[in-house]
């Protein structure tokens, strides 16, 4: 292989010519990949869907079982809430009044952008979406679902794409606050990404009492997000007797496989 | 070639979309699923030698790779030319695959 004088000379040529193409390339790494987007996007957002579909039509398929389980669940968990939620029209309608003396609604308190996930990154723990620079989209901007449960952040902004990075990215870090059974206590901690589909909390003081099921959501310490976007509840808690902290693994709320649409948060 | 160059730009582009848009909603085996990569080795350890043919495939297959990630460009072109390399300057060299003498 590579023998003889003339491939050898075509070897060099052509590799000097890769390197110098990459080189190029590296400098329009932004206009290239939106231009790759651009080409892509019809046949990743029909294929995004038609993942989706497929999955739960597989997961319902394999899973009948647990399902059946799960529903039985849900329906107990369901009337559970409808009986609450018949306490909270009350609180609901005194709300309203007071919110309409205010002037305020959930609208003016966040200036939310609707945009489709078109795809995932080769390097995981990243969602494209169809909405970019030329969409009035800015980097560090929050993302989350349609039931307002938060999923990443704005990563990087093509001129009409944007990544996100997911809060399941190892390299993610966010200030949270776990809300305890008992409501006065509410605890501060720092949410870190686990890669794959998990997230762990860190930094929570081993005097305090935390327990399973207990909700976490962000908090406004950083800066990143704004207070109060659900993140998910605690699954599995970690106390050592050595350790000054304990921590919490997080079984998030939002899973953006499931979804088609997220939305942006453009005004914090 | 260049007929064959085409259609491995259109395949590997395919896989891309498939990577990135469909395989995700599979769990872990469709998060970690690398078509490109499986089918840069294939052809590397099939074809001869003296051929060219996987290592242009690493080319566009890593070029297509790094167009749907985050990293800088030329990180996965270098790591499936490489691979590729190796195949070709050593396995096939120095080791035997019985099926593939076959083949």
């Amino acid at each position: 292989m590579f023998s003889g004088k003339k491939t050898k000379k075509n070897l060099l040529i052509g590799g000097i010519a890769l390197i110098v193409f990459i080189l190029i390339i590296n400098v329009f790494s932004s206009e290239a990949r939106n231009f790759f987007y651009k080409i892509s996007y019809p046949f990743q957002t029909s294929l995004w869907k038609a993942g989706n579909v497929t999955s739960n039509f597989f997961y319902a398929f394999f899973k009948a079982k647990e399902t059946s389980k799960e529903v039985d669940l849900l329906r107990k968990k369901n009337q559970e809430l409808l009986a609450k939620l018949a306490l909270m029209k009350e609180v609901k309608n005194e709300n309203e009044k007071l919110r309409t003396a205010l002037e305020l609604n959930l609208q003016k308190e966040y200036k939310i952008f609707l945009a489709q996930i078109i795809g995932k990154d080769v390097n995981q723990n990243l969602i494209v979406i169809d909405k970019g620079e030329i969409d009035g989209i800015k980097q560090g901007m929050p993302v989350i679902t349609c039931q307002k449960s938060l999923i990443g952040r704005i990563d990087r902004v093509y001129k009409n794409f944007s990544k996100v990075l997911l809060i399941s990215s190892k390299s993610f870090s966010f200030d949270v606050l776990i809300q305890t059974r008992d409501s006065k206590n509410d605890i501060l901690g720092v949410g870190v990404g686990g890669g794959g589909s998990k997230a762990y909390i860190k930094f929570i003081p081993r005097e305090k009492k935390i327990s399973e099921n207990d909700l976490v959501a962000t908090n406004s310490l950083g800066g990143i997000f704004p207070k109060g976007l659900l993140v998910g509840k605690i699954k599995k808690i970690k106390r050592s007797d050595t350790e000054a902290f304990q921590e919490a693994e997080v079984e998030l709320a939002a899973n953006p496989m499931n979804e088609n649409e997220v939305l942006v948060i453009t005004n914090h | 070639m260049l007929k064959k160059v085409l259609i491995s730009i259109i395949v590997y582009f395919l896989f891309c979309l498939l990577q990135t848009s469909f395989f995700p909603h599979f769990g872990s085996i469709g998060n970690y699923l690398n078509l490109i990569l499986i089918t840069t080795i294939a052809l590397n350890l099939l074809e001869k030698r003296e051929e060219m043919f996987g290592l242009i495939n690493a080319v566009i297959g890593g070029f297509l790779l790094d167009v749907f990630s985050n990293n800088i460009f030329g990180l996965n072109l270098a790591i499936l030319l490489l691979i590729s390399l190796f195949i070709k300057l050593f396995i096939k060299r120095y080791v035997e695959i019985p099926i593939l003498e076959k083949i």
